[in-house]
């Protein structure tokens, strides 16, 4: 096993390691980037995570023995797959866990039904991602070293094979796993999740027809395998579509009656309503099975009797017997964390960081504070569509936009390191620029080019434009004495830091005699605004980490894409290096060996930071807190890559020692259908 | 009779108010751009990484489905004329329920949570009230003078963070952020038990709402009393020579209630707006942090739903308290319907 400090550093010596082309030498290298002792956490390779076999015997949490003895469940081994998931004792941070206990969320979001094939959503903050499994698994990629990073993991799917011209994809799922009433998972729920569900077109299900392609079709092979055929050559893209949210199959035996197609008596929005939020239990893949809910107060989940994970010594999963969602806000979530009547929250909130950090290291604090590595980035957009533009001022503006010297003109302007302190004292914030985070295990620091903070440097180059203040009021000018160089800068009110480096922001471009308006904006405005094109600049947090997450938000892949530079009724003025951005996209797709993601990965930060094609400000990393009776929550598990940490922390691993273990709502009892 | 034909005239009158109050109400909520819609979106691409592309189906089949693809003028006769032949508030886009029923959870516990302030600060507010007038410009009235005005100018929502604070930082205490513990949300019968875990939940609330709510009072009845106390007829009664207590208790002190009892209705609405800022800081399940999901959301029918609510209640709070007041006073009850 690796023994690194974060991903940066890691990543930078996996990639000398394969040999590949040194970087050009930048204008400006990027500045050291300041270690957080608490950043240190081991990587292992994809093997050594968990793998699919049969063991001698297992065990089960004791009081299922008591069920199994009374004839309410099969013994174990008839409910354990052939070959269950194995998660390997090497990769927990605290070894083989204890049954028993709880683990309690606190959530802001509300079970709006259990339908999630019919696009229903079961509550963000771990819900639906605990009733869900999915044919592969994002969330603990991050564990692996990069030179492993081939792709999603296994999970319903335990293996795939490409044909050859990978116009075909072959899976093969886990044989023998229940759904959490017994019934049998097999191919009938994939093909009624993609038939009835993904191309039927009077279901709004997560994944759309064309997701994978147009074209694409499903041929069930036999119970356990199933074949994509695409018209097109397909890759990695493809298969993380098949991980949450889009890839999870749903109960077909449940859920067929509810559907027009097998009942004629159904509606379509009986069909999206046949899992009515308050009526429980319903059969789940997942760890635990929701069996109370109280609507505006609590969901209790029970563990899952069929669940088809174990550990080495055989102990079937979770560990955990019961779960709680208390229902609450999402700023309520951290304050139940640090006070100890949550188990779990992110906290993204810089401004908390030291005092979390002082709290977390007291030994009477209930809360453990987990910062993960920098993969929270907040960024200007400047908004290069100026054919698009409504008035004429708004068009010279963004025609100015698309100089590279106007954008690395706020960039040298830019005092980063003020800009983070503002935000998070201590040693929390590092400069951003542009492309993937320091935290993602495709940043190259050779790659980046970076502009230091140089107000001469600015000002020469904003001279250098022709926007000179000519009319002596202090502001500089646009081109041939136009107007007051006045940028509407958009920022979400709901976020305080975001507000912060707002005013930074405009007092230092001030000082270049750039002025910014700051126009606070609550999320549906923002939201509209960026979907329609219509704001000029815009100050956001954005965490890039992967370049098949959230692409439109960064790449230049389609006339919508990024929101930035949206092509509307014409077509869209690209800039040179956005036509190379979106080739490069395009490779990185269709291959899946990581040394040539690598490299075209490494070409895209050179882009994207030569072009500044956003203006990075800052980035961070965020903490998770985690009760301190909780084991096996991985030092190092990231609020977010790949995955958010509900899943990168692998929860149905996580454990309480006995001593420690909190009382049961309703102890003794499993799912009753 | 003359009070069936008072209260009718009131209850009449208020309509027109609450209509105009749910036109504006609707407006406002409306005036930002985007609707439910775009803020799901927003949440929905920031929790799973879909792009506009592929959440664009549900974002039209979700438009349709709620109406909004209509203009705002048809969605508010759609909605007062549910809520007028139906009863139905509309349906809650977040909860994916109806209105009265997400809104009927809470707002219970709010006016619970009120009433309960509203009584103790009231009491508190009008003894303090009598003890400082009794004690003027001795140390107990300056003490309670500057009690009061500490609750009266430091904003509630201050007190609610240092007492956040203190119980999640410091404390560490297990009884935040709900009204009940777990274990006994799934108890549906009555105990003890449950009542005092509720105490152990609220108390925060009710104290921060007692705090600033018995100021108003105390400085009023202090003032009243010492008017009163300054009457001929308190003069007699101490002519004749009743004791201190009685002369203050049952002579003084039930002239200088006249204006708090008048002002119960305010009161009770300032209680309800102090219970919904306070419950907001301190995440307690009341209607407050409704109010604030409904708005980043942009969950438009609740939001308006409450609204209209509340100005219910207070127009029916400011009808109690004249109610209240015709009953203590003959005077006000002559006027009121024409005979004592």
């Amino acid at each position: 096993m690796d023994h690194r400090l974060f991903w940066a550093t890691k990543l930078l010596t996996g990639f000398s390691l394969l040999g590949l082309p040194a970087a050009p030498a930048a204008a400006d290298p990027m500045p050291e980037e300041k270690s957080l002792a608490s950043l240190e956490y081991e990587l292992i390779g994809i093997d050594d995570l968990y793998e699919y076999k049969a063991l001698d015997s297992y065990s089960q949490a004791p009081f299922l023995d008591q069920q199994v003895a009374e004839g309410k469940l099969p013994p174990l081994e008839d409910r354990l797959p052939k070959e269950p998931l194995v998660f390997k004792t090497g990769a927990m941070s605290d070894g083989i866990g204890e049954f028993g206990g709880v683990f309690r969320h606190v959530i802001g979001g509300r079970p709006e039904g259990w339908n999630w094939l019919a696009g229903q959503n079961a509550g963000w903050g771990g819900i639906d991602m605990t009733v869900q499994e999915c044919l592969v698994r994002q969330g603990p990629r991050w564990q692996i070293k990069a030179e492993e990073q081939t792709g999603p993991l296994p999970n319903l799917a335990k293996s795939w094979e490409w044909n050859e011209n990978r116009t075909e994809l072959t899976m093969h799922l886990i044989e023998g796993a229940k759904w959490s009433d017994g019934d049998p998972f097999d191919t009938e729920d994939i093909r009624f999740w993609w038939e009835d569900n993904v191309e039927d077109p009077n279901v709004t299900a997560r994944m759309k027809p064309g997701t994978l392609g147009e074209g694409t079709v499903l041929t069930v092979i036999d119970d356990y395998t199933f074949k994509f055929s695409f018209r097109k050559i397909q890759g990695t893209a493809t298969l993380e579509a098949l991980a949450y949210i889009q890839g999870c199959p749903g109960p077909s035996h449940w859920l067929k009656d509810h559907h027009p197609r097998y009942n004629p008596d159904k509606t379509y929005n009986d069909y999206r309503e046949a899992m009515p939020a308050d009526s429980l239990p319903v059969p789940v893949m997942g760890a635990f099975v929701p069996v109370v809910h109280k609507p505006d107060e609590l969901v209790v989940m029970r563990r899952n009797p069929y669940y088809w994970k174990v550990d080495e010594a055989g102990n079937q999963l979770p560990y955990h017997n019961e779960t709680h969602y208390k229902l609450t806000t999402w700023d309520d979530r951290t304050t139940q964390a640090v006070a100890g009547t949550g188990d779990f929250s992110n906290m993204e909130n810089p401004a908390n960081y030291v005092e979390a950090l002082k709290q977390s290291r007291s030994e009477d604090a209930p809360v453990d504070a987990k910062f993960g590595p920098r993969t929270m980035g907040w960024r200007i957009e400047l908004n290069y569509a100026a054919k698009e533009a409504d008035d004429p001022y708004d068009q010279q503006l963004r025609t100015v936009f698309r100089e590279l010297d106007f954008r690395k003109a706020i960039s040298h302007a830019l005092n980063r390191d003020a800009i983070g302190q503002a935000v998070a004292r201590g040693p929390f914030a590092y400069p951003y620029v542009a492309g993937f985070l320091t935290g993602s295990p495709y940043y190259s620091k050779e790659h980046s080019e970076f502009q230091s903070y140089d107000q001469d440097k600015a000002n020469a180059l904003l001279d250098g434009l022709g926007l000179t203040d000519s009319d002596g009021n202090g502001i500089r000018n646009l081109p041939d004495g136009g107007e007051d160089l006045t940028i509407d800068m958009v920022y979400r009110t709901t976020r305080p830091e975001d507000r912060k480096q707002v005013d930074a922001v405009a007092s230092q471009l001030a000082e270049v005699g750039i002025r910014v308006l700051p126009k606070p904006s609550d999320e549906s405005a923002v939201e509209a605004m960026l979907n329609g094109g219509t704001f000029n600049a815009i100050l956001k947090r954005e965490n890039f980490t992967n370049p098949t997450d959230k692409t439109c938000r960064h790449l230049p892949i389609s006339d919508k894409c990024p929101l930035h530079h949206q092509a509307g009724d014409q077509p869209r003025d690209t800039m040179d290096f956005e036509v190379e951005l979106g080739a490069l996209y395009a490779d990185f797709l269709a291959t899946s060996a990581p040394a040539e993601k690598i490299q075209i990965v490494q070409r895209m930060q050179e882009l994207l930071t030569q072009n500044v094609y956003t203006i990075g400000t800052i980035q961070t990393p965020a903490a998770l807190l985690v009760n301190k009776r909780i084991r096996n929550a991985h030092p190092g598990t990231p609020v977010f890559l790949f995955q958010w940490a509900e899943d990168g922390v692998i929860r149905e691993r996580l454990w309480t020692a006995k001593a420690d273990q909190l009382d049961e709502i309703l102890p003794g009892t499993i799912a009753e259908y | 009779m003359a009070f069936l034909k008072f209260l009718a005239e009131r209850l009449l009158s208020a309509i027109p108010l609450l209509i105009g109050i749910s036109i504006v109400a609707f407006s406002i909520i409306n005036l930002v751009p985007g609707d439910f819609v775009d803020a799901w979106a927003g949440k929905t691409m920031a929790m799973t990484g879909l792009s506009e592309e592929e959440i664009a189906p549900q974002v039209a089949e979700m438009r349709e489905r709620y109406g909004l693809n209509q203009p705002l003028p048809v969605q508010y006769v759609t909605w007062m004329k549910n809520i007028l032949l139906h009863g139905d508030f509309g349906m809650s886009f977040a909860h994916n329920r109806p209105v009265t029923e997400v809104i009927g959870l809470r707002l219970p516990r709010t006016i619970l949570l009120a009433l309960i302030a509203i009584i103790i600060g009231q009491s508190i507010g009008i003894l303090l009230g009598i003890y400082a007038a009794a004690n003027q410009y001795r140390l107990g009235d300056t003490l309670a003078t500057v009690f009061a005005f500490m609750g009266v100018v430091i904003p509630k929502f201050v007190v609610s963070l240092v007492l956040l604070y203190l119980l999640a930082f410091v404390w560490h205490s297990p009884y935040i952020g709900a009204l009940q513990s777990p274990e006994y949300i799934l108890q549906d019968h009555f105990s003890f038990g449950k009542l005092w875990d509720f105490f152990l939940h609220v108390w925060p609330i009710i104290l921060i709402s007692v705090w600033a709510g018995q100021a108003y009072t105390l400085r009023v009845m202090r003032g009243n009393m010492l008017d009163v106390m300054n009457m001929q007829y308190i003069e007699t009664a101490r002519a004749k020579g009743l004791s201190r207590r009685s002369v203050l208790f049952r002579h003084a002190a039930p002239n200088a209630l006249h204006a708090i009892i008048s002002d119960t209705g305010s009161r009770f609405s300032y209680m309800v707006q102090g219970e919904i800022e306070i419950a907001i800081v301190l995440g307690v399940p009341t209607l407050g942090p409704l109010i604030l999901s409904s708005v980043a959301d942009r969950d438009m029918y609740v939001l308006a739903a409450i609204v209209l609510m509340v100005a219910t209640l207070l127009v029916i709070g400011n009808l109690l308290g004249d109610m209240l007041l015709a009953l203590v006073d003959p005077r006000v009850r002559r006027e009121m319907f024409g005979k004592a």
